[in-house]
């Protein structure tokens, strides 16, 4: 009778633990999923946050060109009208914005005669001599140097467009 | 000891006890279960009051946005139950409030973002730190909706005019141009390194996809194309001011409501702006210069910041500029021999301002819109 009891309360014992640890398992799970998360701290962006606070992605010189971005150093900048021609002829071809329907539209918009297209870029071409007079006269010049560049460019791009804007 | 366990009337007696006991687990599960139940559904309660108790908050905060000027933090009194109100305003951009509620030991917060006013300038077609000149034969130049001028307008050449809508000269600097804040708590605000730092964080508010940056001394040109499109800030980030200049070049691929700002540290050239798309906007932030020449029909949109000068030259068509510009030296227009017109149309979307103008301090409207812009549960 006494080893009955002892077997009695060892079954009783081994079931209850099961019963109690099902009981829970399912009862944590349903915690775990239901009740709400203690709060996480507050944060958000703020501009006193540290410079280095995310790794910066290093853009390959692949990824850039394709969005159109183009790093020049120094040595390769083009300088002349002619390095200025044949780098613009160069990047806009090669990235196809000339192909694309809003490229096409703003095209048309900017359409001119043969005589204007022609007498405007005389125009600029006037202003390159008169700039490159002032450079040589004065070849430290930086702001006249960057309005030269910059008309080179000018120059440059209207030659490109040349086929596209001019229409009778 | 296995005699008897194998004995039948032994084995029912197990069996009887082995069934007994199973029912008794049993029974303790389904009364443990319930309990639980009973426990689950009062935090489900308590966390409802509580989030809807926040929100009361927050609504309390919106009926009287000046609670928290004098105590920061506020508790505010429902009837029993309390609401802790706590504002941040460390983002020089925005400020954050915060509104906590607890019920029988469940939290829940509610956070919600004001935007800053933006400063007085965004307001303005042109503000210029300096003087605005125009020279050029026949230059004509009009200006719609509010110019403000801390120097004055002055024109040369033959036949050159000048037209304003609106427009105030000898203004204090402070109305008429941005300051970069002290982002590198150096304590002096406004300068190159501080210029660096507050790129940095603009760039680190965004995620990667809406960001180019590039480190580099040299010149980046840009042919904006469809790939850009999504793309919030090009940093262009060189080590000293005058480097990491930026040409922008034929961009008549502009998508509809692109709305993109390029930071250098150096000069911006935009030649040949053709931005003729709608609903679309080019923002600049140049520390060293701007630069736009033009010499076929030019229209460009969007809000142009440089520390430096702002020089439109060799205008030899018409050109519409519209949005703002905000120049802290001065606005040239040189040798403009055609048309160049200025528009006012509001670049700031829902009262914020572009990708990249967030945190630039400038006088007039001080403090936080009245709208929240963002809404968070942070319990969740």
């Amino acid at each position: 009778m006494k080893k009955q009891a002892v077997l009695f309360l060892f079954f009783s014992i081994i079931l209850f633990i099961i019963g109690v640890n099902l009981f829970l398992k399912i009862s944590l799970e349903k915690q775990n999923t239901v009740v709400k998360k203690t709060p996480p701290k507050l944060s958000h962006s703020t501009s006193k946050a540290p410079n280095q606070s995310r790794r910066k992605k290093v853009w390959t010189k692949a990824e850039l060109a394709k969005m159109g971005i183009f790093i020049q150093s120094k040595e390769n900048i083009p300088r002349t009208p002619l390095q200025w021609d044949h780098y613009m002829k160069k990047v806009l071809i090669d990235s196809k914005v000339l192909e694309q329907p809003s490229a096409k539209e703003a095209m048309t918009k900017m359409a001119k005669t043969p005589e204007k297209y022609t007498k405007r870029m005389e125009e600029v071409n006037a202003r390159i001599k008169s700039f490159e007079e002032k450079l040589a006269a004065d070849p430290l010049n930086e702001d006249v140097e960057k309005r030269l560049q910059a008309l080179y460019m000018l120059k440059a791009l209207g030659e490109v467009l040349k086929d596209k804007i001019v229409s009778p | 000891m296995f005699q008897k366990l194998t004995n039948e009337r032994g084995a029912a007696l197990i069996t009887a006890y082995f069934v007994i006991t199973s029912l008794i687990a049993l029974a303790t599960g389904f009364a443990l279960t319930s309990v639980n139940e009973l426990q689950h559904a009062k935090r489900y309660r308590n966390s409802t009051q509580a989030f809807w108790l926040a929100e009361a908050g927050i609504n309390q905060f919106l009926h009287d946005t000046t609670m928290l000027d004098d105590a920061n933090p506020k508790t505010i009194t429902i009837g029993s139950d309390t609401i802790t109100l706590s504002k941040d305003d460390s983002d020089p951009s925005a400020r954050y409030v915060t509104a906590t509620a607890s019920i029988g030991g469940v939290e829940r917060q509610i956070r919600v973002k004001f935007s800053k006013l933006p400063p007085d300038v965004f307001d303005y077609t042109l503000a210029s730190g300096g003087d605005i000149t125009l020279s050029g034969t026949l230059a004509k130049l009009d200006v719609y909706g509010k110019t403000r001028i801390s120097g004055t307008f002055q024109q040369s050449g033959w036949g050159a005019s000048g037209w304003f809508e609106d427009k105030q000269e000898d203004l204090p600097v402070d109305d008429t141009t941005l300051t970069v804040p002290d982002s590198n708590d150096d304590g002096t605000p406004d300068e190159f390194g501080d210029f660096i730092q507050y790129s940095n964080n603009i760039v680190n508010q965004y995620s990667e996809d809406e960001v180019v940056h590039i480190q580099t001394d040299d010149t980046v040109t840009i042919i904006p194309n469809s790939y850009l499109a999504g793309k919030k800030v090009i940093f262009v980030e060189g080590s000293s001011p005058g480097t990491g200049d930026v040409n922008v070049i034929f961009d008549a691929s502009w998508q509809p409501n692109q709305n993109l700002t390029i930071i250098s540290t150096g000069t911006v050239n935009y030649i040949q702006p053709l931005q003729f798309v709608t609903n679309s906007q080019l923002n600049i932030i140049s520390w060293e210069g701007y630069y736009e020449p033009s010499i076929f029909l030019s229209t460009h949109t969007g809000i142009t910041y440089t520390h430096g000068t702002a020089e439109y030259f060799e205008i030899l068509d018409y050109s519409k500029t519209t949005g703002t510009l905000v120049a802290n030296e001065g606005v040239n227009a040189v040798e403009v021999i055609a048309h160049k017109k200025f528009l006012y149309d509001s670049a700031l979307t829902e009262n914020a301002v572009p990708p990249g103008f967030e945190g630039l301090i400038g006088t007039g409207q001080e403090g936080y819109s009245s709208t929240p812009s963002e809404w968070k549960d942070l319990s969740s």
